[in-house]
């Protein structure tokens, strides 16, 4: 039995051996083939899912047009943090959007692109974002938009939201929501060789006066200057409410400024930059048909004990600042039926320098004029007592009245068709100035300083 | 017992036999079929491997701009793999460049459409089959025909 056995023994161990041989390679190769067959199912199942959702993407880009425009704008744009440029995406889709670029065409047909961070870019369906495009430039863009992560272009229409019923109007700094087209203030220079001018190109209807209050609050052997903004907000659509959902702002000079829900929360500020706007405590805000809100937004201060504050320029005790810079905002929400609005104001920002306790706020409304129309124009102190403010007009067209000399004792002026001014009250507050613009007035863009002679404060005037 | 003693040196030369035979074979054979089997092996793992690779070539059309002498596309590479152009033809599907019209072409900022980064294709001047200058000024609707350097072909609708 043995010696059959081990004479049989080397064929069975050759044939084993070479048949491990050829499944060992059969099964390497065989494995390389898998591997790859895996990665490309993979690859083919991401592709799917890729065209899947890329379907399913729909987003709504609007303008606020350019809230800031350069004096002398650039041939070539920049990237945030220096464009200023924003617009706001809505994803009207069924999945998470993710915002990789934004972009703009010019008028050779040239793209500028914008790359967006990802924290930033991803937009869930039913959101709201605000993204910045190319910065501003001559001529501006042909047409812009956003580049989502799929593929998708979704391209900028401004008159979609513009022209929708309820969109917002930026009225004299304040900010309106009404029926009526979209409205954008651009930012020049200063005529009055100082700061900053606001001109207006608002199409908005007449609404009558309301309030943009600039304060600024105490701090106590500071010499920096503090400011708290107050934006008043009415809803002037009478059938809907709106749920304010963003807030952006541009600060020239690259301040950082924070939401306060009003000043009972100034330790609580919100973090800079785009976020819910504490309306009246409610969060997300709301404001009903009709009714007004304020937003107070601040800049953080860095001095112990003070809440918030203005430090980015600094002035001289009593000789008032040294510079000043205007702080764009746009806000954007979304009324009860869906739609959407949006609408920026430019505030002027460094304008008043606090230097002592005494808490100082000038507020200032003004609405649309008409030749050949009465109109009041409103200026009080809401808060401060004495209200620093005289008036004088200068000329009409351009239409331009300078009021001036705030070391007279606080007056109020009649703004006469000819130009003078007559003393009609000695009071902290002006109220219903008149004056009739001459029918020959010219029509567009006009601008209302108000000025101490160091400070301004400039209200845009539209002529129609 | 001696048939048996006898058988079994046939037994033993025959096993021998075999065993040179087998081994001879496999040898001579052997190493073909491994390596015919590896190449087919690492054919359709390329295959799967291109494949791939072309799965995540993914470009679509941002804009263009069709009034110029020199057409301009914007173009966004959303897949995984970069995408190297190497020919550039316009179609108008009537007029000069009703069948085809290569074009020379360039592409900023970079040579390559590089994954989620956007570019801007400049196509022309353009010529026809014939070799004929096509006039690019007319030209606002057009269908373009991109092909890679990896033998991919795109084509959009402007």
């Amino acid at each position: 039995m043995k010696i059959p056995h081990s004479r049989r023994a080397i064929a069975p161990v050759l044939g084993t051996l070479i048949f491990l041989l050829v499944a060992i390679a059969a099964m390497i190769a065989f494995g390389a083939v898998v591997s790859k067959g895996v990665s490309y199912n993979q690859a083919a199942l991401n592709a799917a899912s890729v065209q899947n959702s890329k379907g399913k993407e729909f987003l709504e880009v609007s303008s606020v047009s350019s809230i800031v425009v350069p004096s002398n704008p650039p041939a070539t744009p920049t990237c945030p943090p220096d464009s200023t440029n924003v617009v706001l995406v809505r994803n009207t889709g069924s999945v998470t959007a993710n915002v990789t670029y934004t972009f703009g065409v010019d008028s050779s047909g040239n793209l500028w692109t914008c790359p967006t961070t990802p924290a930033e870019g991803a937009v869930p369906p039913g959101a709201n974002e605000t993204f910045y495009l190319p910065s501003y430039i001559q001529n501006g863009f042909d047409f812009s938009g956003v580049i989502t992560s799929l593929g998708n272009t979704f391209y900028t229409n401004q008159a979609s939201i513009g022209n929708e019923a309820g969109a917002p109007v930026v009225i004299g700094g304040s900010l309106f929501m009404s029926p009526g087209a979209l409205s954008h203030f651009d930012v020049a220079e200063n005529p009055l060789g100082d700061g900053y001018v606001l001109n207006g190109f608002a199409p908005w209807p007449t609404t009558g006066g309301s309030w943009l209050n600039l304060g600024s609050v105490a701090a106590g052997g500071n010499n920096q200057m503090f400011v708290i903004f107050g934006l008043t907000v009415k809803n002037l659509d009478t059938s809907r409410a709106v749920t304010l959902n963003q807030f952006s702002y541009v600060q020239m000079g690259g301040a950082s400024w924070y939401l306060v829900n009003g000043l009972s929360q100034e330790a609580s500020p919100y973090t800079a930059g785009v976020d819910y706007i504490p309306f009246d405590g409610s969060d997300p805000p709301s404001v009903g048909p009709g009714q007004t809100a304020t937003l107070y937004f601040a800049s953080p201060c860095p001095t112990p004990g003070v809440p918030y504050c203005y430090d980015q320029y600094q002035g001289v005790p009593g000789s008032g600042p040294l510079s000043a810079a205007p702080i764009s905002v746009a806000l954007f929400g979304t009324y009860s039926d869906g739609s959407l609005y949006s609408g920026s104001a430019n505030l002027g920002v460094g304008y008043y320098t606090c230097l002592n306790p005494t808490p100082q706020e000038f507020g200032f409304g003004c609405s649309q004029f008409y030749r050949g129309t009465d109109y009041g124009v409103n200026v009080s102190c809401d808060g401060g007592t004495p209200c620093p403010v005289m008036a004088k007009a200068e000329h009409f067209g351009p239409f331009t009245f300078d009021i001036s000399n705030f070391n007279s004792p606080p007056k109020a002026y009649i703004l006469n068709q000819d130009g003078t001014v007559s003393d009609i009250t000695d009071s902290s507050s002006m109220t219903d100035v008149s004056f009739t613009l001459p029918a020959g007035t010219t029509t567009g863009a006009h601008l209302v300083v108000i000025t101490d002679g160091v400070n301004f404060v400039d209200i845009p005037v539209q002529v129609e | 017992m001696r048939i048996a003693k006898r058988r079994g040196v046939s037994e033993i030369l025959a096993a021998i036999i075999m065993i040179a035979l087998t081994l001879t074979a496999f040898a001579l054979i052997g190493p073909a079929l491994v390596s015919r089997t590896q190449l087919q092996a690492t054919d359709v793992a390329n295959q799967y491997q291109q494949g791939t690779l072309r799965l995540g070539e993914l470009l679509s059309a941002v804009y263009h701009d069709g009034n110029a002498t020199t057409l301009k596309v914007g173009l966004y590479n959303y897949g995984t793999q970069s995408v190297t152009p190497l020919y550039v033809f316009i179609s108008t599907g009537s007029g000069q460049c009703e069948g085809a019209c290569e074009c020379s072409w360039s592409l900023l900022p970079s040579s390559a459409l590089v994954p989620n980064t956007p570019a801007q294709l400049n196509i022309g001047p353009c010529s026809d089959s014939g070799g004929n200058p096509v006039t690019m000024g007319s030209i606002t609707s057009y269908q373009l025909l991109l092909y890679s350097t990896d033998s991919l072909g795109y084509t959009f609708e402007l």
